[in-house]
């Protein structure tokens, strides 16, 4: 926007805040909430406009740490339970029965967790892009979606001493010298694994 | 209200804190990244729309009715003026002076 000046002498009016001020702590767990919620598939419920400014007055009022940090960490805390929930299982099953399908099984479940948390990542991103063009660059952190890949990395695949990591490795590898014997495989799982890391 | 949301004549609302209500056309608002992302219907390929983009309404609350509308008209002027290359055929786009912070405000809060 151009700056012109139609009448000199003109007074600046001072910003009248039309919205009360909230306690940033509220703030937080609002978009703490919301979170959930999108991991929930609720999306078409929330309102983006009050999420995005409640990151724009959470930087605003010097909370950025608050909103980056706190989202990191519900982010963590929701992979963490998903892990146990799901693919830790599949684990179990491998090791006392480690037959083709339990492989498929275990990849597929790792697949579908991956595709969920970088549609989430996208939306957050989204949802956060005034804390991204502010807060992000003055701190000099990684923007708030390489951050979500970051804790994928580190929740998934390096977690519980690289269990995780060891076993991907292991099913991806079970299935091409399966194939290689002639057995059939789902190439399509296979393919998405490898494209996750 | 959310039909033809697909095609480019599309209208999309925008309402001010104060009860002020502007429809421009969904064109004009993808000219502010904020407002674009808002109504956007899809996100890496699956349906993830939030309720703005569902029912075409934007509610503004922080934004005042006379800081929205000359909000509305600047976006509209970077639509038409955004394939126009040679700077002196554009003419200014002019505001008050009593308005200037209140409209800064607004445009750092929908990046335009």
């Amino acid at each position: 926007m151009s700056f012109a000046n139609k009448r000199p002498g003109g007074r600046i009016l001072p910003v009248r805040r039309l919205t009360p001020q909230v306690d940033p702590q509220k703030q937080f767990e609002k978009l703490a909430t919301a979170i959930g919620d999108i991991y929930g598939h609720k999306i078409s419920q929330l309102s983006y406009e009050e999420l995005y400014r409640t990151g724009y007055n959470l930087v605003l009022s010097k909370n950025g740490a608050l909103a980056y940090d706190g989202v990191k960490g519900v982010i963590e805390s929701h992979l963490d339970n998903c892990v146990h929930k799901d693919i830790l299982g599949h684990i179990s099953t491998l090791r006392t029965n480690p037959t083709l399908s339990n492989h498929e099984a275990f990849l597929w479940s790792l697949r579908v967790l991956w595709s969920e948390h970088v549609t989430t990542m996208l939306v957050i991103k989204d949802v956060l892009m005034y804390v991204d063009k502010v807060y992000v660059k003055d701190a000099q952190l990684p923007s708030v979606y390489d951050m979500g890949m970051y804790v994928f990395r580190d929740q998934v695949l390096l977690a519980s001493h690289k269990r995780i990591c060891i076993e991907v490795t292991k099913s991806v590898l079970s299935q091409i010298s399966s194939e290689r014997c002639g057995e059939q495989v789902n190439r399509s799982v296979l393919r998405g694994v490898v494209d996750m890391l | 209200m959310a039909d033809g949301n697909n095609d480019g004549s599309s209208l999309v609302r925008l309402l001010s804190g104060d009860g002020f209500s502007f429809v421009i056309s969904k064109k004009a608002a993808d000219m502010s990244p904020t407002l674009k992302n808002m109504l956007e219907m899809t996100r890496g390929g699956t349906d993830v729309a939030f309720s703005e983009a569902l029912s075409s309404q934007i509610q503004l609350p922080e934004i005042r009715g006379k800081v929205l509308e000359r909000v509305c008209q600047y976006l509209i002027y970077k639509y038409r003026y955004s394939d126009e290359g040679a700077s002196d055929r554009v003419p200014d786009f002019e505001f008050d002076v009593e308005m200037s912070l209140e409209l800064l405000m607004a445009a750092d809060y929908l990046d335009c």
